[in-house]
């Protein structure tokens, strides 16, 4: 994915970054912050949290650039993966599951009322909503949950392969509705 | 390296989406380095997650611009651990861990180190397995497709190389001046072939017709539908003694008698 246009380019925030430039990390946040947000409040659920974590994410992007590099595809990518990381292990500390059990209600609630409000919003909608459930909520129980593939199995009761030929059904489904 | 084979296996799916291993992730950038191919692949399928993960966009409460950039200056000189390529293991699972190891626990690890080299191995062997059948698939087609053209060759040589077989050569008239066929014709055996080199295709609606000429007259045998660059005999009725062979363009399923104009092939015998 390319930054809108008119925007400044990824290729141009990566070099900013690398110069240790902010402007690097103004241009990221200005252009991305809501994909990245969204994905960790996705994850984690709870909107103070996130921000903390958004904040993070944005360090470890400063401080790490130098290990990004082309071979490891879309600087993007990248970015939303290291706010996946950091969400999930968030979510498996020890103090967000005690809180969690009290919240729990709340936070699936606001959860769902989130997934259908943001969907509607930004009118993406059709991405998720053209995509077959059984492939959606694999990728949401894979990238978004932190499950492991072998979990995936076991809880979906099927073996290993079809776990991950189905995730690759599920990218090959999702390439065709996005077209 | 096959790119298909690779492209296939889904691994750049799973790397996308940051579940493959450190050392797989290596393997990953150093196959994408290499071929670009794989890269034009890698983009479009992180695009494709990009694009999924749009769906959930959301905008901060606040804005977290100017707090980002406070603590990038407030952080210390000292350059930060490495980045985790995968989020932690569950917390919590160490002290379940640490209660486990007694001297049974080392044991018990040691039978799951085992085992799992055994399911390592297992695995491995399944891949092996599972690329040696679809070579073996590949070589059993590309067979198929050598035997056919071997028994088509074999064929040919067979009719064509018979010494009593004569060829007579048909060469273009007006309409197709660069077009050739051949008749082969075998007085012995009594059997005759059609063997086109270089023939317009017939266009719709129209069919090609071979004629034999004997005693001045044309005998109708029959139409034909083999292509320039067919290779192939076509089996036609055999003539006690023909003058000459000639082939005429007419309406599909053949005329009885030959438009002369539309004469397209010529050879005496």
């Amino acid at each position: 994915m390319n930054t809108l246009p008119g925007k400044i380019s990824d290729e141009e925030i990566i070099a900013l970054l690398l110069d240790k430039d902010k402007r690097g990390v103004s241009y990221l946040y200005q252009a991305h912050s809501r994909l990245i947000f969204g994905v960790i409040y996705r994850i984690v659920k709870l909107e103070d949290l996130a921000e903390n974590v958004m904040q993070d994410v944005f360090l470890k992007v400063w401080q790490n650039i130098e290990s990004y590099n082309a071979s490891k595809g879309r600087f993007l990518t990248w970015v939303v993966n290291i706010a996946r990381n950091a969400s999930i292990d968030v979510v498996r500390s020890k103090d967000y599951r005690k809180n969690q059990r009290t919240d729990n209600v709340d936070t699936e609630a606001a959860h769902h009322h989130s997934d259908e409000m943001e969907v509607d919003h930004i009118g993406v909608k059709e991405v998720v909503a053209k995509l077959d459930p059984k492939y959606s909520s694999l990728i949401n129980l894979i990238y978004f949950e932190g499950y492991t593939q072998q979990e995936v199995a076991e809880e979906l009761d099927m073996p290993l392969g079809t776990v991950k030929t189905r995730i690759r059904k599920a990218f090959s489904e999702l390439r065709t509705v996005l077209k | 390296m096959n790119i298909k084979d690779y492209i296939a296996s889904g691994i750049l799916e799973q790397y996308a989406m940051g579940l493959t291993s450190d050392q797989e992730s290596e393997e990953v950038e150093s196959y994408v380095r290499k071929y670009p191919e794989l890269l034009v692949e890698l983009h479009a399928i992180q695009d494709a997650l990009l694009n999924y993960n749009l769906s959930y966009s959301k905008e901060p409460l606040h804005n977290l611009e100017h707090s980002i950039l406070g603590k990038i200056d407030a952080l210390p000189a000292t350059p930060s651990a490495p980045l985790p390529s995968a989020p932690k293991p569950m917390a919590g699972a160490d002290q379940k861990y640490k209660k486990a190891i007694g001297l049974a626990g080392i044991a018990l690890l040691a039978a799951l180190a085992s085992l799992f080299y055994l399911f390592q191995q297992n695995r491995q062997t399944k891949k092996a397995l599972a690329d040696t059948m679809s070579q073996m698939e590949q070589l059993r087609s590309d067979c198929e497709a050598i035997r056919n053209s071997n028994a088509k060759m074999a064929d040919y040589i067979n009719k064509v190389g018979d010494p009593n077989s004569k060829a007579v050569v048909m060469k273009g008239l007006e309409p197709a001046p660069n077009a050739v066929a051949v008749v082969h014709w075998n007085q012995v055996k009594k059997e005759a072939f059609i063997e086109v080199k270089d023939l317009p295709p017939a266009p719709k609606g129209k069919q090609y017709q071979l004629w034999a000429i004997v005693n001045g007259k044309p005998t109708d045998m029959g139409v034909f539908t083999l292509q320039a660059g067919d290779n192939e005999l076509k089996s036609v009725p055999f003539i006690a003694s023909p003058q000459a062979f000639a082939v005429t363009l007419e309406d599909e399923g053949g005329s009885p008698v030959p438009t002369l104009d539309q004469m397209y092939l010529l050879g005496n015998v």
